[in-house]
């Protein structure tokens, strides 16, 4: 048996070679069948089936070899993981939000690294050393937690995130064991508060809690295969970026007039609009008192809570604009029409009255220039409840806003639509709505007819909402409210807004503010303008909240003391960004004599 | 005959084993390398990130507008200051002075950043706002400028003629005092590179 098995290798060893193979069979043939003999089984099967073993065992080994030889050239090409060799892996990780620029490509918005302490609790030696190294370095951290936390069975504990340098180089120098840093993103705002309602927040995690911020998660597959919605321009090194509308100039302008507004009339807050009137781009949105994005706990403070667009507000007068302008485009109402307004209208229960201006018979622009409450009324009236509601419908002052910082807060409308109900409407009380959507859906009252839908990013090729903006007013209807607005300026409560060169159209509302049961005695006062008047290119809205009669005001609190003088001061300090230049005079662009003979 | 194949099979196997361990030494060193270059690129990246960080921080309109308040005779900007090639020239009676302003608007036109600025340093010198030039500079001469960054212009904007019409140059003195302060005011944050880089 040991003869017949020691040739069988040699055999083996030796395949290849016919000529041998042949002489090796016929030997262990005549082996074989000795011992065959000896055990008395089948001499036949033998004698076939061992050459057919010797291929099989050849063919194990064989693939043995390969199986070893494809390993190593794998272990050799492949990457280190298979090796058992590991590079440092770069840190946790951590998600690098777009950079936020202004529409002049000023940085608003941007990450940097920032270190972040941990501890490894279990790979902690001395866990009374860390603590006593620690608590000088951190006087804040709250000690006894951290005790806590690190003799727990835990894997992980944060120590400290979001590290200054100094404090950083500070642990190193430490050098306990147990104790990690992580790179984390640390989002920044450069320019300090200037827009904090559009930017928004982030949190600890560096995730959009509010404004662009939040928009922009929406956007991007945080942590996903990373592909951007297309308003998040890649720039091929590593930096992505957003461009806003706004233009950050303006915006700290208008965040500066606001802040003295309301101090000087000693407001509870104001806020402030600039919008271009074609392509519905906000130029500058500012909202005060505003929050530092940094500062987690004031993001979410009420007081200081975006008033353009998260709180609604019954608006008063600027109201009698969507007024006007349905009067005219159903064919009710026209240059000509006049009405009477001597006596209040009683309504049930409810009286309307007007509290300043001539009685007796208006037209309509006289309506207009003295912001009669009873004119509004009567075009109203003659309009109907059901065209009312459809106008206003179809301009989007019904329906909820959307944009990119957020849904605008839903407008407050009368449970039923009575008769009351439209005739308070009609001069801007009884519905409430956030003055952002209240200047978007204006705008197509003076931009031709077109409605405008808002944007906080820059307009460009790829993004373009107003591209098919759909006519909401006719052209004719369009160009008279421009007159009008125009002449409200020249002859009506909007003259204080008359900065030379610039043709400013406007209207004033001061209205009531409701409180429990009844009107108070606040006010919200507001100025809606447009400039140039003729051909506007830009939409400004101005309010300030309960602001207080001052000496300066004579002890009033109307839009025309207050909202008027600072509508004026925006126009005059924001115009040279604009791309507007003064004329040498105003023009009188349309037929001054029809309004000659004006109250 | 046998033998020698079997020689000639292991040394061969181990010619290929020396081989592919080499290339495999290679292949690791390699990646080493790209490895410490990804970092090189990460750190000079995020370095990147926090000067123009720094850099927006330090140009935002509030600063400049206190340092301008503080250092320059200058009063803010408002509407009707703002001039045109043809309000510019109607001031300058003679031909000299009207040549050089003509000169100074061509160059803000140009297409080169270079010029632009030259020019726009010209104009300071002559005491023209460039209130109007910015929209040239934004839209025609430099798309994405953001070497100049628009709060920057707006301090220029705050160069203005004098109420008496005559051409004003830039007050010296104030300036030398900017120049020659002797403490340069901290940054609020300082960021020291390559600290955070640990494994």
């Amino acid at each position: 048996m040991m003869t017949n098995l020691s040739l069988r290798f040699g055999k083996l060893a030796g395949f290849g070679l016919p000529k041998k193979n042949k002489l090796a069979r016929k030997k262990s043939v005549s082996v074989d069948s000795e011992n065959l003999k000896a055990v008395g089984a089948d001499k036949g099967i033998w004698l076939h089936s061992a050459p057919w073993r010797y291929w099989m065992v050849f063919l194990v080994f064989g693939l043995i070899f390969l199986v070893i030889g494809g390993r190593l050239i794998l272990l050799g090409v492949s990457s280190n993981d298979y090796a058992g060799y590991r590079l440092p892996t770069q840190g946790k990780v951590a998600v690098d939000r777009p950079e936020m620029v202004d529409r002049n490509g000023v940085l608003l918005a941007t990450d940097i690294r920032t270190a972040s302490l941990f501890a490894e609790p279990q790979k902690i030696i001395d866990i009374d050393e860390v603590l006593e190294k620690l608590a000088p370095l951190f006087p804040g951290l709250d000690m006894k937690r951290l005790e806590k936390r690190l003799r727990s069975k835990a894997r992980f504990a944060w120590i400290k995130r979001k590290l200054t340098p100094a404090q950083q180089a500070r642990v190193y120098a430490l050098g306990l064991p147990g104790l990690s840093f992580t790179d984390e993103p640390q989002r920044v705002y450069p320019q300090g508060i200037t827009a904090p309602h559009i930017l928004g927040s982030v949190n600890l995690d560096n995730r959009g809690g509010s404004g662009i911020e939040k928009f922009i998660d929406r956007q991007i597959a945080i942590e996903g295969d990373g592909t951007d919605g297309h308003y998040i321009r890649d720039e091929g090194d590593g930096r992505r970026i957003i461009t806003l509308s706004v233009d950050n100039r303006m915006q700290y302008l208008m965040r500066q007039e606001l802040l003295q507004a309301k101090k000087k009339y000693h407001a509870i807050g104001a806020a402030a609009i600039v919008m271009d009137i074609h392509s519905g781009e906000v130029l500058a949105m500012s909202s005060v008192p505003d929050f530092d994005p940094l500062k987690p706990k004031q993001v979410l403070q009420r007081k200081r809570f975006n008033r353009m667009s998260r709180g609604v507000f019954e608006l008063g007068s600027v109201f009698k604009t969507y007024t006007m302008a349905l009067g005219m485009e159903v064919g009710k109402a026209s240059f000509r029409s006049t009405y009477d307004v001597t006596g209040p209208i009683q309504v049930g229960p409810s009286r309307i009255k007007d509290f300043h201006g001539p009685k007796g018979w208006l037209n309509l622009a006289e309506i207009f220039t003295h912001s009669s409450n009873i004119g509004c009324a009567r075009i109203a009236d003659s309009v109907g409840i059901a065209r009312q509601k459809s106008f206003l419908k179809k301009l989007g002052v019904l329906a909820r806003l959307q944009t990119e910082i957020g849904d605008v807060a839903t407008p407050l409308l009368p449970r039923r639509w009575k008769r009351v109900n439209m005739m308070t409407i009609a001069f801007g009380h009884g519905i409430s709505v956030a003055p952002l959507q209240f200047v978007a859906t204006s705008a197509a009252l003076y931009n031709g007819g077109f409605q405008v839908r808002p944007t906080f990013l820059k307009v460009n090729k790829r993004h373009n909402p107003n591209k098919t903006s759909r006519r909401v007013i006719s052209a004719r209807t369009s160009e008279k409210m421009r007159v009008l607005m125009r002449l409200n300026v020249i002859k009506g409560t909007g003259r204080g807004t008359n900065v030379k060169g610039y043709d400013v159209g406007g209207k004033t509302g001061t209205a009531d503010k409701p409180t429990r049961g009844g009107y108070g005695p606040d006010v919200i006062s507001s100025f809606i303008s447009i400039f140039p008047a003729q051909n506007p290119k830009y939409i400004m809205y101005v309010m300030i909240d309960a602001p207080k009669g001052i000496a300066e005001t004579g002890g009033k609190k109307y839009a025309s003391v207050n909202a008027v003088p600072m509508t004026a001061s925006l126009i005059r300090r924001l115009s040279p960004f604009l791309g507007l230049q003064a004329k040498e005079k105003d023009a009188l662009w349309f037929d001054m004599e029809q309004f000659a003979d004006m109250r | 005959m046998n033998g020698m194949l079997n020689i000639v099979m292991v040394i061969a196997t181990v010619i290929v084993a020396v081989v592919t361990y080499q290339a495999k030494f290679r292949a690791r060193a390699l990646e080493l390398e790209i490895h410490v270059l990804n970092q090189t690129n990460r750190s000079i990246r995020n370095d990147l990130t926090v000067l123009r960080a720094e850099q927006a921080y330090l140009s935002r309109p509030e600063r400049i507008e206190r340092l301008a308040r503080k250092f320059l005779t200058l009063t803010p900007n408002e509407a009707g200051r703002n001039l045109t090639g043809a309000s510019l020239l109607s001031g300058r009676e003679d031909m000299e002075s009207r040549r050089s302003a003509m000169q100074v608007l061509e160059k803000m036109r140009s297409r080169d950043k270079a010029r632009v600025l030259e020019a726009r340093t010209e104009a300071q010198k002559m005491g023209i706002a460039t209130v109007l030039v910015r929209p040239l500079i934004a839209r025609k001469a430099v798309p994405q400028q953001r070497a100049v960054s628009a709060a920057q212009v707006m301090g220029v904007t705050h160069y203005s003629r004098d109420r008496a019409g005559d051409a004003q140059s830039p007050p010296k003195e104030p300036l030398e005092k900017l120049r020659s302060r002797p403490e340069v005011p901290k940054p609020k944050w300082t960021y020291h590179g390559g600290i955070g880089d640990d494994d």
